[in-house]
């Protein structure tokens, strides 16, 4: 399995913990992540003018070489998918590809990570390749921008593909009514107050669930959930410490890769318990 | 043929129908044109229908003017019988009284085309309706004994009341599939708008059933086949295995009292039948009950039975079941304290487990109860479904008033969309519940969110107030879509009954006929047509059982006579091979028709090597004068159509769904009657596609459709011209109106390329 591969900013800045372990466990699922050259912003959230929101994402399709494309981030994956929908238009397609320099012809497929592990590796594959069940308990917290407004791979209200990798890697995933609300990234730097407050239901009802951890898809959903869990402590009084790891961080604990390699080290809320207690 | 001689005498008459065809089609023009072409009376009325219209033509009749009537109006499904019981009168043999369709095949459907193609259209479907008329036979209906007996399917309160009131003059045998009467009306606390409680005014009924010495009651009892055809079916049941004898059980409790297990039960106290049951998922078979009970009324070895009765009547009275409303994925249903209605009054009624305790998960009663009404209804998404289920905002305010009742205190919110409280009695209800302080909220809620300590977070939105809220609640009523019960289609698949594109069973008039539908002797009551309160429901039972008794009280069923006739037999014994349901044999090397088993599907008329086999008034010739007349005015698309998929055209029209003026049907009692002679005549007289339609459920006939087709396209192949066979059923109308829009726009645009194509080529040739 080949994929053209799209990281994004944050997989070189922020979200290093994330890129170690996609590194680590996609070799180790014999899934190759080839990265496209040259590669441009999604474009974020707010890029004002649709022709030059649509270009950007369009730039990056064109390089995909005939294959498709993935990414590990929420953003990007929705910026994609909504180029992508918005690319059919044969008239936008044609004042787009005036505007960059490549010419995109408008079939390039954008998969978000976790669709290539759950839908096209499948889970009885990835069962293959665990070497040690977890015997923990997870929230499964797919963001608002992954199943919304609708992708080719789960439901928009109630997403269960986080859920079943989370139960086939020997894990409990609670149930979490809060799987796809807003964790407040996008205003964190707007809206701060706003946003902590999303970001402390969020917190607050993943502790209620009694998990050993937040298992999230997205750099975005980790900076927000994990960064400022501190500043969501502080603000409202109240003591959270709830370890957030990537979906890729939980498979390599699943197939017994060191935490280190995982780059569990780099969070910022600790996650030497949650260490221990899958080490047993 | 002998000369017939003195000519026919075909008088039309078209009716303006208020304008719903004067307004659209220029009669007068048509009335012009057919007296200068062809040689007939015509006469234009304002309503055909009323006395006036009748009588004018009845006048014509009795003083001899015309002998043959061809009536232009609205689907013949309305009135044809009304207009032909008129013929019969005047003298005239009721089947040389035809109506050709020019309301919900012309007026309402192509009312956005242009005059020329809608008139062209309604004189060609007069004037083929003249040419058929002139060549009918008078016929006589064929008569069948009826069995005086009605099978009633379905023990609710509309299942109750059919039985209950045809026993005092007919056999009723009444099945429910649940082990009790009662239906969901058992399962109700109390009723809207007075209050009462429903196993109170219940319980009378379900024991006057079990009583009647005229009713034979069966539970835990389905339909598992059905043969014979309307007036003297053979229906097989199936009974399910009870493991206690209901005639000997005298529900002394002592088994339930010996069993280890708690597997055998009276399903609640006032049941009946008053017998207790067995619970086999449960049953570990020790035999303790049956060697306690004193009447031997334990079988642990009961098996699935089934059984065979006759009957001449039939009533679906098989209710609603709730939407599971789990698939509005927001709502979070199933979870600890979000229920539905149904949950909601099974718990306060007769058949509660709480003892009539109004409780949460964790046992305490519920401090802030929140009702969502349309979950599931009225929605277009195509989530849900698209009606109303009707008693939703009446029961949600009963409910709020009982919670209210047994707490004064507690505080009730009720979600709306609109408040539809029409009906006697209900508005005061509305306003009643108003003034116990129930909260109203104008708006549809996003969604429920449970929380860690069993609350429920209502997200919603105020269209009233023009704001987003949030509350918190201790219980959540969702009041789900009532749709039709799991089985409905198979159930009216076997009688040859058509459902609405609701799934609800469609009555053979949507407002004049309610509990009638299109098989003549199978009727409906209660919310198998549609939901309904307990009144209502009531009343259909009462109009099914009255339709019923009138059906019965004729002792005979008249059948339609147009059968096969054979003409010429060469005693090859196709006929006889092909007919599926036995009704021809071989007699000194002759096919004989028994008309009684026939059911004109005509499936002899094609496989007859001589042509020697005819279906009265749809013979070829017959067949061929209508489509050279029709085609003569002007070409088009010919759809030979059967009676269900013609009813779905009808559905189109009514809801004026507007589909291409090419589109001319052709009216036979099934597509299986027609060979290459007719389709190849249709083309031959300028049909530029034909399209065989058919909505029959009967795999009997649907089962050799393509066959059907395959022979068809083979044999008319010559003519390079499109046909088509499509089967739709009578709720399909959309897919029907689509497909007759692409197919007529397909072979429209291939006739005028080959026109341009053979113009170009052959100026010169004269035509013939």
């Amino acid at each position: 399995m080949k994929y053209s591969y799209y990281p994004g900013c944050a997989q070189h800045g922020t979200a290093v913990d994330y890129r170690r372990s996609i590194i680590a466990v996609f070799e180790r699922l014999g899934i190759e992540l080839e990265e496209i050259n040259n590669w441009n912003c999604c474009g974020a959230l707010h890029v004002p003018d649709k022709t030059v929101k649509v270009a950007l994402s369009a730039r990056t399709l064109a390089s995909s070489k005939g294959l498709d494309m993935a990414t590990p981030c929420n953003l990007c994956y929705s910026n994609l998918m909504r180029a992508q929908t918005a690319l059919k238009d044969t008239a936008l397609i044609t004042k787009v590809n005036e505007a960059i320099s490549v010419k995109y012809d408008g079939n390039t497929k954008p998969k978000h990570l976790l669709e290539v592990v759950v839908k096209d590796l499948g889970l009885p594959e990835l069962v293959k390749k665990v070497k040690k069940p977890l015997r923990i308990k997870a929230v499964p917290y797919y963001g608002c921008l992954l199943t919304r407004p609708e992708n080719n791979f789960d439901s928009p209200e109630n997403p269960m593909s986080l859920d079943n990798l989370i139960l086939a890697l020997g894990v409990e995933p609670v149930k979490y009514y809060y799987k796809t609300k807003c964790c407040g990234g996008p205003i964190l730097i707007t809206n701060e107050d706003i946003a902590l407050g999303l970001a402390r239901d969020l917190l607050v009802m993943a502790k209620g669930t009694g998990a050993d951890c937040m298992v999230v898809t997205c750099p975005m959903c980790h900076l927000q959930l994990d960064a400022k869990q501190k500043a969501v402590g502080t603000k409202f009084n109240i003591n959270i410490d709830m370890p957030i790891i990537y979906f890729t961080q939980l498979i390599g604990l699943a197939m017994d890769l060191s935490p280190g390699v995982l780059g569990l080290d780099k969070h910022l809320v600790p996650t030497d318990k949650l260490i221990e207690k899958v080490g047993k | 043929m002998p000369e017939k001689d003195p000519p026919n005498k075909i008088g039309v008459y078209l009716c303006k129908c208020g304008g719903n065809i004067g307004d659209v089609v220029d009669l007068q023009a048509i009335a012009g044109k057919l007296k200068e072409e062809i040689n007939v009376s015509v006469n234009i009325q304002d309503y055909l229908c009323s006395s006036a219209g009748q009588e004018k033509i009845k006048n014509d009749i009795e003083k001899g003017k015309v002998d043959r009537v061809v009536i232009g109006s609205c689907s013949p499904k309305l009135h044809l019988e009304t207009f032909r019981g008129m013929a019969k009168k005047a003298g005239i043999n009721p089947n040389l009284l035809e109506i050709t369709n020019i309301r919900e095949q012309a007026s309402w459907v192509h009312d956005k085309e242009s005059n020329d193609a809608v008139n062209s259209k309604a004189r060609g479907l007069i004037k083929g309706a003249v040419a058929r008329m002139d060549k009918l036979e008078s016929l006589l209906p064929l008569e069948k004994k009826l069995i005086d007996r009605t099978l009633v399917v379905g023990g609710g309160i509309a299942g109750i009341t059919t039985a209950l009131e045809l026993a005092d003059a007919h056999e009723v045998i009444l099945i429910e599939k649940e082990p009790y009467l009662g239906g969901h009306m058992i399962g109700l606390s109390k009723t809207f708008p007075t209050l009462d409680c429903s196993q109170c005014i219940l319980t009378p009924k379900m024991v006057a059933v079990y009583n009647n010495p005229n009713i034979t009651m069966f539970t835990q009892t389905e339909v598992s086949d059905v043969r014979g055809s309307p007036g003297d079916y053979s229906v097989t049941l199936k009974h399910s295995p009870r493991y206690v004898e209901v005639k000997k059980c005298i529900s002394c409790g002592a088994c339930a009292r010996k069993c280890p297990e708690d597997a055998i039960f009276l399903p609640f106290a006032q049941a009946v039948p008053q017998s207790y049951m067995i619970d086999m998922s449960k049953c570990k078979t020790c035999g303790a009950c049956a060697k306690i009970c004193p009447r031997d009324a334990v079988n642990l070895d009961a098996k699935e039975e089934t059984s065979t009765i006759s009957v001449g009547a039939v009533a679906i009275a098989t209710g609603f079941e709730p939407i599971d409303p789990s698939f509005i994925e927001e709502y979070n249903y199933p979870s600890p304290n979000i229920l539905t209605a149904v949950e909601f009054e099974d718990m306060l009624s007769a058949k509660s487990k709480t003892g009539m305790r109004l409780q949460k998960a964790d046992g305490t009663f519920p401090n802030r109860v929140a009702f969502v009404l349309c979950a599931g209804s009225r929605d277009f998404t195509g989530k849900g479904r698209k009606h109303c289920s009707k008693v939703c905002c009446i029961y949600s305010q009963k409910q709020a008033q009982l919670v209210k009742k047994m707490k004064g205190d507690a505080e009730v919110w009720i979600f709306y969309i609109d408040m539809r409280s029409a009906g006697r009695r209900f508005e005061e209800f509305y306003y009643h519940t108003q003034e116990k302080g129930v909260n109203y909220v104008r708006g549809k809620v996003a969604q429920i969110i449970p929380g860690n300590d069993g609350t429920l977070m209502v997200q919603y939105e105020d269209t009233n107030l023009g704001r987003k809220g949030g509350e918190i609640f201790d219980m959540v009523v969702l009041c789900p879509a009532l749709i039709p019960p799991a089985g409905t289609k198979e159930l009216a698949d076997r009688f040859g009954v058509p459902l609405g594109d609701d799934g609800f069973i469609e009555e053979k008039h949507v407002k004049l006929d309610p509990v009638s539908t299109l098989n003549q002797s199978v009727f409906a009551a209660g919310c198998v047509l549609g939901p309904k309160d307990i009144h209502d429901s009531v009343t259909e039972g009462t109009s099914a059982a009255h339709k019923i008794s009138q059906f019965l009280g004729k002792n005979v069923i008249l059948i339609p006579p147009e059968k096969p006739m054979i003409l010429d037999c060469n005693g090859c014994g196709n006929c006889i091979k092909a007919c599926p349901y036995n009704a021809l044999t071989l007699e000194n090397m002759k096919a004989t028709l028994s008309p009684l088993a026939c059911t004109g599907c005509g499936i002899c008329v094609p496989v007859c090597p001589i042509k020697g086999i005819e279906i009265r008034n749809f013979t070829r010739d017959q067949l061929k004068a209508q489509l050279k007349a029709m085609l003569g005015e002007a070409p088009g698309v010919i759809v030979f159509i059967d009676p269900y998929a013609y009813a779905a055209a009808d559905i189109a029209g009514v809801n004026r769904k507007q589909y291409s003026s090419l589109v001319r049907f052709i009216s036979v009692p099934s597509i299986h009657i027609l060979d290459a002679d007719v389709v190849n005549a249709a083309f031959e007289y300028g049909a530029v596609g034909v399209m065989l339609i058919e909505g029959t459920t009967d795999e009997k006939l649907t089962s050799r459709s393509d066959d059907l087709y395959k022979q068809l396209k083979k044999d008319t192949r010559k003519y390079k011209k499109p046909i088509r066979y499509s089967h739709i059923e009578t709720a399909q109308y959309e897919k029907l109106t689509d497909l007759l829009n692409v197919f007529s726009s397909q072979a429209g645009a291939k006739a005028e390329r080959k026109g341009k194509k053979e113009k170009d080529e052959s100026q010169e040739i004269p035509e013939e």
